[in-house]
């Protein structure tokens, strides 16, 4: 099948990509280098033990364990710096695919050519995947860099099971917003849309863990399929991923429907 | 192959409840140059966007080339070269880059061919489109739309941000692939755009159809605004409002003004026992067009 929009789509994005990539390598790097010295100050594993839990079940995915490297990367990247830059470029690029086209109105002129909207919707979709697994790359490579540099002793597998994770909880957040924008006419709202859910489902997370009553019922948010079964710890968390990618395939196939029956605007 | 290369009928979009076009009952013939014609928010992009599938009717249908525009829309595209009324391109792509990808939705455009369009238009083809002038811009909607030669050229107001000498090689264009067989479907606000390339005019008003005449015809009933400078006060003006054909004659400061429909000779003929210095006559307004064609009503 020929695929003229997703290679239009990574040619248009390539400089976009170029910045994402620097950056995210970047404070990720940082981050990771921080490690020795983190470790070697007891005042601040200390600090991070006393804060009450429902603080910590919130704000560090339950896990202020700085002393230790799987704890030290946990907190702070793979639950809070990974997920946000990449979540954040989902959204963004998410909405852009096809709310953000009609806004500027390119839509028009491509879709009076002989391609299927379904197609269209699909092909910007594999684009999105295309480039967050370019992301997922970069975060993967920087945090085993990183982790040789500065001896973390985990293991690839596990750094590329945490990787993988965030790229998945990230991709699902992409085609919410690409199907948003694909069955409503507004960037605006696209990033609405996605953005609020990914901060709704983050906070019920949190709340989850923390509030027994809703213990049980954290398995209805993407976080815990993605992150909550500890990739850094356990390994690749098969049943989550295949919660996420089946989710994100439903997403897919209503942003494809959306922008298939609906008029575009000029 | 003996479908119309458009025939709608009872074509109807409205937006919540506003009206885009009512009841549009419209056929263009193969190999025609037709001309679509009305004022700003009269209903032809409305037209032109659901004849392309980007909306959906709310009633009636459409067909190009016997294929129906909803159904068949892919084909239809295939063999539709389409420029949008309010052209809007990648602003970071370069021109050819853009062009490209078009070429490339439509499967088997030879780089060539864009070129050599992009030559005869004098378009750097190499330039960012966002560096691009705005009539430049046009000319890469212009290549988008005829790159492929296709059998229908649906034209949004073509000549709109283009200088008077691209204006000319758009239309010249256009005539090249009509002589060649090919249906070209124009819309435009201006008659004068239209009257010398179509062969058919179909004028819109508020969302309706409301007449379908040859150029001809049109001209005839067109009322243009003359105006007449004289050299010197002359006698009698008075005798003026008797010409058939001049419908309204006014004058002050050596210059009369004078609205006149169809034909000039009479009016030159009267004109000639008068000292006449400059003579101007300037393309009918469409608004006149239809006043002429009205009188002057607004019940259209």
């Amino acid at each position: 099948m020929p695929l003229e929009v997703l290679a239009e789509t990574l040619r248009e994005r390539r400089r976009t990509m170029l910045w994402w990539t620097l950056g995210l390598a970047a404070l990720v790097a940082l981050n990771v280098a921080f490690y020795p010295s983190v470790r070697d100050d007891p005042a601040l594993s200390d600090y991070a033990r006393d804060l009450p839990e429902s603080v910590r079940a919130l704000f560090a995915g339950g896990e202020l364990d700085l002393a230790s490297p799987t704890g030290y990367l946990n907190s702070q990247v793979f639950t809070l710096l990974a997920p946000l830059l990449l979540v954040i470029f989902a959204i963004g690029a998410g909405s852009a695919a096809v709310a953000g086209e009609e806004e500027r109105g390119t839509l028009d002129l491509v879709l009076a050519h002989p391609i299927r909207r379904r197609n269209y919707v699909w092909q910007r979709f594999l684009a999105l995947t295309v480039l967050l697994d370019a992301l997922t790359t970069v975060l993967l490579a920087t945090v085993a860099l990183g982790s040789l540099a500065v001896d973390l002793e985990i293991s690839f597998g596990k750094l590329a099971a945490a990787s993988l994770s965030v790229g998945l909880l990230a991709l699902l957040f992409a085609a919410v917003a690409l199907a948003a924008g694909a069955i409503m006419p507004s960037r605006a709202r696209a990033i609405a849309i996605a953005a609020g859910l990914a901060v709704a489902a983050w906070i019920f997370d949190g709340l989850a863990r923390s509030v027994d009553a809703l213990d049980a019922w954290r398995p209805l948010g993407p976080y815990y399929h993605a992150l909550g079964r500890d990739p850094l710890r356990e390994g690749a968390p098969w049943a989550g991923w295949a919660f996420l990618v089946a989710g994100t395939a439903i997403v897919a196939v209503l942003a494809a429907a959306g922008l298939e029956r609906r008029d575009t605007r000029q | 192959m003996s479908a119309p290369a458009i025939e709608t009928s009872g074509l109807t979009k409205f937006y919540g409840i506003r009206r885009g076009i009512e009841d549009l009952d419209l056929r263009v013939e193969r190999g025609e140059v037709f001309g679509y014609l009305g004022p700003n928010g009269a209903g032809k992009t409305t037209t032109i966007r659901l004849l392309l599938d980007l909306i959906r009717p709310t009633r009636g249908r459409a067909a190009i080339a016997g294929l129906d525009t909803r159904r068949d829309s892919l084909e239809v595209r295939r063999l539709t070269g389409y420029l949008p009324g309010e052209l809007k391109l990648p602003t970071r792509s370069t021109a050819i880059g853009f062009l490209s990808y078009l070429g490339a939705l439509r499967r088997g455009v030879e780089r060539r061919a864009i070129l050599e369009l992009a030559e005869r238009l004098e378009l750097d083809v190499g330039r960012r489109i966002g560096d691009l002038s705005k009539g430049n811009k046009q000319k890469v909607g212009v290549v988008a739309a005829f790159m492929h030669n296709p059998e229908l050229l649906i034209l949004d107001e073509p000549t709109s941000g283009l200088d008077p000498l691209r204006q000319h090689d758009v239309l010249e264009l256009v005539r090249e692939r009509a002589a060649v067989g090919r249906t070209i479907f124009f819309s435009s606000h201006e008659l004068d755009q239209v009257e010398h390339v179509a062969e058919r005019v179909g004028i819109v008003r508020g969302g309706r159809l409301v007449a379908v005449e040859s150029i001809a015809t049109l001209r005839q009933r067109a009322l243009r605004r003359v105006e007449v400078c004289l050299a010197r006060a002359a006698g009698n003006l008075e005798r003026l409002r008797d010409v058939p054909g001049v419908r309204h004659v006014s004058w002050g400061d050596g210059v009369v003004r004078l609205d006149v429909e169809g034909a000039f000779d009479p009016l030159l003929k009267e004109l000639a026992r008068l000292p006449v210095q400059t003579l101007t006559s300037e393309a009918p307004e469409l608004d006149e067009v239809f006043r002429s064609y009205y009188g002057g009503s607004d019940a259209a």
